[in-house]
């Protein structure tokens, strides 16, 4: 007998429901986004955000369940987001799930976002067991955490200022690029030269496996400022490159200094950053002349979507971490306590 | 039997019954979230008023205005419960819900509901030929001017909703020069029932009047205010185009 899981995720600008076959076997993954009504913002406004979950929660998991060939009464338990992210935005997945739970009699499971992003590993990969080191890097989010087991999440460090994401997101709105900015950054970066413009790297000393980008983003304000005054124009491409450059050695160098101190010889990575391409072939290159293993990331790990979230749900229904109807959104949420 | 649902409000309030028969009502205000006791109080009432989940035959919601999240919180519970039980939503606009408390009165009813930063949506009621009805449609309203305007016409109003029995609301009327006869509504009168949600539903549900899980929306009446000031900014872009949501199928993907 196969296990079926449906899954919620509404964190953000994504509203989405995936079928989950055995945890693994994804049958159906629908992605509601807004990425182009927010664009025009410069950025995700909640407000907007929460409408367009009220509007498209039920229909994605309409089709969901139509797209798997299944119905509601073949699905063994549900699976939400509940946090980190927006709160409004959380609570329209959040109260959905619970309604369904309650009406269909299914066992509720709350799951945490960037646990949910570390379990698409799962999906991408389906040999990959625990234990393994995840560089989580996204708009909200820069981490290295191992996964010991399904259910033991070590952080050995995070970021203590912005996050990857969001200095890519700032340093491509201040070059003239539409929100989400990274694609933009990580497409010119390829044509520019990284060794064009010296940018710091912060904490770079060793064994220290904190990050911090808020310095980068103010050197590369500074460079295109200063550029300015002196009516020079901004070398985008070199610019880019460099910019970039300095964000991926600190990823890369941590990392490995990571799984060195760790023991670690497995390494994923997970979160939107991790469709930059440039950052995907230096952790090859790195993990490649270190001896250790890379899983190279599929799509579904740059985006936000349900079916990480129902891969997530899955193992922490099997060992028994299911909640109740009270479940509220928790738009600050540690790793781990799920 | 049908379930009423009202959580447009610091009030959550939930009611069960039928053309015939209150079975049950729930109202609490102990500010706890929508989010976190909705559900488990739709359970304990259903199981105090020995009301089966499959004998539901509807879902009464109140669409707003109000809060937005609070709207958000109560929509999507009852979207899901009526997706999952196949049966009618019918969205009942908040205001009418918080008048029906004065459904015998024959002055006129002012219901003010907080619209943020001083302002109201004001809508009016009276009985018209032995029928309590909405004479006046939501408007947004300085909270001042509409109570101004309301102590000018020197007739009783009943004042209620969540704009006008707040503190702020309360003093506002307070504040006012003598004369008026504007009349607060009290502790038993001043809340959004569930029961008067039912009241207002029951006869949508029984003509057919009844909308669906998979589009019924909220009445925000006001838009998010980021949308207002791109608009100042952007006065050239008034007609263009706005993006919708894309929609994929992204299993095989991984």
């Amino acid at each position: 007998m196969s296990i079926y899981t449906l899954a919620i995720e509404s964190s953000c600008d994504e509203t989405s429901a995936a079928i989950l076959q055995d945890g693994r076997k994804v049958l159906a993954n629908v992605i509601s986004s807004q990425v182009p009504i927010h664009r025009k913002f410069g950025g995700v406004v909640p407000e907007i955000a929460s409408r367009h979950h009220i509007e498209q929660v039920i229909p994605v998991v309409d089709k969901a369940l139509t797209d798997a060939g299944l119905t509601l009464d073949e699905i063994d338990h549900i699976g939400v987001t509940y946090g980190p992210g927006l709160v409004g935005a959380l609570l329209v997945g959040v109260a959905a799930a619970k309604g369904l739970a309650f009406a269909a009699n299914k066992p509720l499971i709350g799951v945490h976002h960037m646990e949910g992003h570390i379990f698409a590993n799962f999906l991408s990969n389906p040999s990959l067991e625990p234990p393994f080191l995840s560089l989580v890097v996204s708009g909200g989010h820069t981490m290295l955490v191992v996964l010991k087991d399904y259910e033991t999440f070590e952080v050995l460090g995070q970021t203590r200022d912005d996050a990857a994401g969001e200095a890519f997101d700032k340093i491509a709105r201040v070059m003239g690029y539409s929100y989400p900015g990274g694609p933009a950054i990580d497409a010119l970066a390829a044509k520019g030269n990284p060794q064009a413009i010296a940018f710091p790297r912060a904490l770079a000393e060793k064994g220290n496996l904190e990050f911090s980008f808020s310095g980068l983003k103010s050197a590369v304000l500074n460079y295109i400022n200063s550029t300015k005054m002196k009516g020079e124009s901004i070398p985008e491409a070199d610019l880019a490159a460099s910019f970039q450059q300095a964000i991926i050695d600190v990823l890369v160098d941590k990392t490995m200094e990571a799984a060195y101190m760790s023991g670690q010889k497995v390494i994923t990575v997970a979160g939107g950053v991790s469709a930059n391409q440039g950052l995907q072939k230096a952790l090859e290159k790195r993990a490649h002349k270190e001896g250790l293993i890379f899983y190279k990331p599929g799509k579904i790990l740059s985006t936000d979507n349900a079916a990480m979230i129902g891969c997530r749900a899955y193992y922490m229904a099997q060992a028994g971490k299911f909640s109740d109807l009270s479940l509220n959104a928790k738009p600050a949420l540690a790793l781990g306590l799920g | 039997m049908y379930i009423g649902i009202e959580t447009s409000s610091a009030v959550s309030s939930l009611a069960v019954g039928n053309e015939d028969c209150l079975k049950g009502s729930l109202t609490v205000e102990a500010g706890l979230t929508h989010s976190e006791q909705l559900v488990p109080h739709i359970d304990q009432l259903l199981k105090m008023a020995k009301v089966a989940k499959n004998e539901v035959q509807g879902i009464a919601i109140s669409i707003g205005p109000g809060s937005f999240t609070g709207l958000r919180i109560g929509l999507a519970t009852a979207k899901a419960m009526a997706y999952v039980w196949k049966v009618p939503l019918v969205g009942i606009m908040s205001m009418d819900v918080w008048a029906q408390s004065f459904r015998t009165t024959s002055d006129l009813v002012s219901i003010m509901v907080d619209a943020q930063k001083k302002n109201v949506y004001e809508s009016r009621y009276k009985n018209v030929n032995g029928q309590f009805i909405r004479i006046q449609e939501p408007q947004v309203k300085a909270r001042v001017d509409a109570l101004e305007e309301l102590a000018a016409r020197k007739e009783i109003v009943y004042l209620s909703g969540d704009g006008i029995i707040s503190r702020a609301g309360k003093k506002a009327v307070a504040d006012l020069s003598e004369g008026h006869q504007l009349r607060l509504a009290d502790i038993g009168q001043g809340r959004p029932l569930a029961e008067n949600l039912l009241l207002l539903a029951i006869p949508k549900f029984m003509t057919g009047d009844t909308e669906d899980a998979m589009t019924l929306l909220p009445y925000y009446i006001r838009r998010a205010d980021a949308e207002d000031v791109w608009d100042q900014k952007h006065p050239e872009a008034q007609n263009t185009i706005t993006p919708q949501v894309t929609v994929t199928e992204a299993a095989g993907q991984e």
